[in-house]
């Protein structure tokens, strides 16, 4: 993630005194279901398809925020 | 064919073409998720004027009396495989269909040609690793500035050369400054 916007959230959140950390698929299974549903399929498929070498692709990261 | 040169210079400059470019396209929080979402392109050439870039290049090593000429971002241009261009397919893992055209027919030509304004066609040869590929002016964006320049050497594959660089900014500022007329009924 990018480490400026990674910054800002992090200020902002603070403030409403709330933290973040990155959701997990693997290791949060108590949400697989819901969570999953709403990631794009490229961020799903790891396997390579050399016709698409080369193309842009979008990802979506999704992240659970923590009140603390 | 164009020109272009591998160099180590620490500072960012028009002309490079910089890999694994991130457009973040949307941060949304909603019922304690956040989510991020973000394009990748394979390739961007740098676009900012070079005189920019090395002011605030100056000023971001050496520090100024004030921050005048410092850069809020630069801009970029992504370049596209040209068999996946033609096909109408370079944008098919963002959702978008674009139209097909036959390379070796008028628009084609026009395209390879150099002389369609939306797009610049980089014949590069086989002493580099990206294939020939063709700019879209229409799909520039801007990046950020001090990410790129941390770690410059991962994300500059080659430069391209000056003349060739100036050719390409010269029709990049012509596109931009094109004016539509509304039609007339």
């Amino acid at each position: 993630m990018d480490k400026s916007l990674e910054y800002n959230y992090q200020e902002e959140l603070k403030k409403n005194g709330k933290s973040y950390q990155e959701f997990n698929i693997s290791i949060e299974p108590s949400s697989t279901e819901d969570i999953e549903s709403e990631v794009s399929n490229e961020t799903k498929s790891p396997e390579i398809n050399f016709q698409e070498v080369g193309k842009p692709k979008r990802i979506i990261r999704k992240y659970k925020l923590i009140h603390d | 064919m164009i020109k272009f040169n591998f160099t180590e210079d620490v500072r960012v400059s028009q002309g490079d073409i910089l890999r694994n470019i991130e457009y973040y396209e949307s941060v949304e929080e909603k019922d304690g998720l956040l989510t991020v979402s973000k394009i990748v392109f394979p390739y961007v050439v740098v676009l900012s004027q070079d005189c920019d870039l090395q002011w605030d290049n100056r000023i971001r090593d050496n520090g100024a009396k004030n921050e005048d000429k410092k850069l809020i971002s630069m801009i970029v241009v992504p370049i596209y495989n040209a068999d996946h261009f033609f096909a109408g397919e370079h944008l098919l893992n963002i959702n978008l269909k674009m139209r097909p055209i036959r390379r070796k027919r008028t628009e084609g030509n026009s395209i390879c040609n150099n002389t369609n304004p939306r797009y610049h066609y980089l014949e590069f040869g086989d002493d580099i690793e990206i294939p020939d590929s063709i700019m879209d002016f229409k799909h520039y964006f801007t990046i950020n500035i001090d990410k790129v320049k941390k770690d410059i050497h991962s994300y500059r594959v080659a430069t391209i050369s000056e003349l060739f660089r100036e050719q390409i900014s010269h029709r990049f500022s012509h596109y931009l400054s094109r004016i539509g007329l509304p039609e007339i009924e």
